[in-house]
């Protein structure tokens, strides 16, 4: 419940204050956001397998976006930002649809 | 693995129960919905081609190359024309400026000169040698290729005048002491020549009765001026 109202209020203050992005975030910000949507859904998936620990989860979830952030920071400074890039959100994909799929076969037995 | 009603019931209790320790994922969630809401948002920027094709920004780099090639060439045919106007036609005009000084001045007479040439002795103690005889000597030494002349203590240039006066040759105003001695600087062994011709120079002093004795020098100076102002 919390969830979603944190999302809704994130998204309200994100609408109303409609901030500036500094310019060397810019790169980060949509690798936060998937690495961000892989925790959640792996959190879910632990929620369907009834062993989430919100504990895990914070950490995890942060943890997703530093590292995130530091791989597409280091690939920036190797000279191969863009394919480190897409590489990252390649994998979190990845890892997003498995837990979709783990989710799935959990709620719909499919 | 949880059976599914299991799980349908955890997602209901987690829907509609007050969550009290899941205040951190909320914070999580809510940084989650501000980070989407501002890629979302993020503005489009005056740039038209942030959401341009791949093809179309191809396309778009190629046309900016085959400017920028454009431009290169206009750019290296500019800096070679500069070099030109600098090194090339300037600077080499200004060096034969130079040299066309330098031998306008030599002529002139505002210039010494040091170089090969010869020295003529006339000893003359009778007198019998006139300005007309001195007058063709320099002619003479002219016509060889003589580039500065000198006779007595009188630098000889594009306006000197011969004449004769009481006591002798006068030249540019300036008696000429005995005996004469003309310098005169230019190809050596020309000069040289050019006055020991049969009915030459030193054959008409000779036939006044005076000596005529020229000697070729690796090294002749003539040091004697015109001040510029006077020409």
């Amino acid at each position: 419940m919390i969830a979603i109202i944190g999302l809704l209020v994130g998204i309200a203050i994100g609408i109303l204050w409609h901030p500036t992005v500094p310019l060397w975030l810019e790169p980060y910000l949509p690798i936060a956001i998937v690495a961000a949507l892989d925790a959640v859904a792996g959190g879910f998936r632990a929620l369907m397998e009834r062993r989430f620990d919100d504990r895990i989860f914070v950490v995890s979830f942060l943890s997703n976006v530093v590292i995130a952030a530091f791989l597409v920071f280091l690939g920036d400074q190797l000279g191969v930002g863009a394919q480190m890039s897409t590489g990252v959100v390649v994998v979190l994909a990845m890892r997003i649809f498995a837990n979709a799929a783990a989710i799935r076969r959990i709620l719909f037995r499919a | 693995m949880a059976e599914p009603s299991e799980a349908r019931e955890a997602l209901r209790r987690l829907a509609f129960t007050p969550a009290r320790p899941h205040l951190v994922i909320g914070l999580l969630f809510l940084v989650l919905g501000l980070l989407v809401t501002v890629a979302l948002l993020r503005p489009d920027g005056d740039e038209p081609w942030r959401n341009a094709r791949t093809e179309d920004l191809v396309q778009i780099l190629d046309d900016l190359g085959a400017r920028q090639g454009r431009l290169d060439a206009e750019a290296a045919r500019l800096a070679r024309l500069q070099d030109d106007l600098e090194r090339g036609s300037t600077v080499e005009a200004l060096a034969e400026s130079r040299r066309t000084l330098e031998g306008l001045q030599v002529l002139t007479g505002t210039t010494a000169v040091y170089g090969p040439g010869v020295t003529i002795t006339i000893t003359d103690p009778d007198g019998a040698v006139d300005s007309v005889v001195l007058l063709d000597a320099v002619q003479e030494l002219r016509d060889a290729g003589a580039e500065a002349i000198q006779v007595g203590s009188t630098r000889i240039v594009v306006d000197t005048w011969f004449g004769d006066g009481p006591e002798g040759i006068v030249v540019d105003g300036q008696p000429v002491p005995s005996p004469i001695r003309v310098l005169a600087i230019g190809d050596a062994e020309g000069l040289a020549a050019a006055m020991s011709i049969p009915g030459g120079v030193a054959d008409s002093v000779r036939t006044r009765g005076a000596e005529f004795e020229a000697s070729v020098d690796e090294s002749v100076s003539i040091s004697v001026t015109v001040p510029e102002s006077a020409g």
